[in-house]
């Protein structure tokens, strides 16, 4: 009687009762996972491993502003049916390391199967180099504390 | 009981001294109460070093608190709500310092413009109390350090604080200082100023409460009163969280 409540238990997990932690995606949409990588989004960085399986970058454009600092365009959309809320910040460095304080966090909201446009200028000559961080919005902060036990993230 | 001893105070292992009273009735009874005694001091014994080798933390002096932390005041913290928030504070002004350092007035042309920043007109017309004084600090001290070689700040909030001192040392109380006498305070050129509005929504069966919160900002030339600048920062929150912002 057990064996067959647990088998039935089992095969209802397996037939589409499965829960996880990120929300599907529909297909042909390419993630951040799936992008990591590859040298024209090397200025990017997805800090939360939850969200990299649920947004990707379309794109990292780089420019000056009318008073000759530096810019940054980037271009990021959801791939999956719920609203997701990101923070994204610039990093600023030139010749001799940073350049300047890295930008404040900003809100991007990204409605379901969404794009949305983040942009950021220099305020400091010195920047040559620029790189973006996206970091989950609803995400609380939680600080390491000896004496804590913690969950394994995911890979 | 007759008496109440808060646990706190005396902890779990104080003892009670209705229970410890002494019965000298009975030479059996004497044996059984020495018995019980000695098992409980065994017991003792062997408990004490194994809660020692136990303990590696000093132990809590308020174990139901939460102690204090340092939290990253660019992001959301642990006590938050529907209203305006350090984090927006430093938001707002880090995209506003941005912005205005990206229009073409304030490029670096050797010109400098004279600017005054402070919350005179600076207006709070939400929901929620502000210390106006937060976000205009803010976003004079970024752009002071950020673009003191392409704009001037004018404080006008001290001028009489600077009138005094001229007055010493036009008077010949103090000598002129090291960097000279100036024929005059500055004029400015352009002045901060700004609004905030916000909107808010209850739903009176959830307790749900909704704040849209504007901020808006514009930069006003002196002579013509022309806009040359504005911003704008807003937001929407939504909780059931009580929360109290001082």
């Amino acid at each position: 009687m057990i064996r067959t409540l647990v088998a039935a238990s089992l095969c209802a997990l397996a037939s589409g009762c499965a829960t996880q932690s990120t929300p599907p995606t529909y297909a042909g949409c390419v993630t951040w996972d799936r992008q990591a990588g590859a040298p024209t989004l090397s200025a990017v960085s997805v800090l939360s491993p939850e969200l990299a399986k649920v947004i990707g970058v379309q794109e990292v454009f780089a420019s000056r502003t009318g008073t000759g600092m530096a810019a940054v365009q980037t271009a990021i959309y959801n791939c999956s049916d719920v609203d997701v809320v990101v923070l994204m910040r610039t990093r600023f460095n030139g010749d001799r390391g940073q350049s300047e304080p890295p930008s404040a966090w900003k809100t991007v909201h990204l409605a379901p199967r969404g794009q949305a446009t983040y942009g950021e200028s220099a305020v400091s000559a010195a920047t040559s180099r620029i790189s973006v961080d996206i970091y989950d919005a609803n995400r609380g902060q939680s600080q390491f504390a000896p004496g804590q036990t913690y969950t394994v993230p995911p890979q | 009981m007759g008496h109440y001893f808060p646990e706190a105070r005396f902890g779990k292992l104080g003892t009670d001294s209705h229970n410890n009273s002494f019965n000298c009735s009975t030479f059996p009874g004497i044996l059984t109460m020495l018995r019980t005694h000695f098992i409980k001091a065994a017991a003792l014994f062997l408990l004490l070093p194994t809660i020692a080798g136990c303990q590696t933390n000093p132990p809590l002096q308020n174990s139901t608190g939460v102690s204090s932390m340092d939290v990253d005041s660019s992001r959301k913290g642990p006590v938050s709500g529907v209203g305006m928030e350090g984090q927006d504070i430093v938001a707002m002004t880090d995209t506003m310092m941005r912005d205005m350092l990206a229009e073409q007035i304030f490029a670096d042309t050797g010109k400098r413009p004279r600017i005054i920043i402070d919350s005179q007109y600076f207006v709070n017309e939400s929901s929620q109390a502000i210390n106006k004084n937060i976000i205009t600090q803010r976003l004079m001290v970024n752009l002071n350090r950020a673009a003191r070689t392409r704009m001037q700040f004018v404080n006008r909030q001290n001028s009489a604080m600077v009138e005094q001192e001229r007055e010493l040392k036009r008077s010949g109380t103090t000598d002129v200082g090291t960097t000279g006498l100036a024929k005059a305070q500055l004029g400015a050129d352009y002045r901060l100023s700004g609004k905030i509005n916000s909107l808010d929504s209850r739903n009176t069966k959830t307790g749900m409460v909704q704040r849209y919160t504007q901020i808006s900002f514009e930069m006003t030339d002196l002579e013509t009163a022309e806009i040359v600048w504005s911003g704008i920062y807003e937001f929407s929150r939504a909780a059931a969280d009580d929360v109290i912002y001082r």
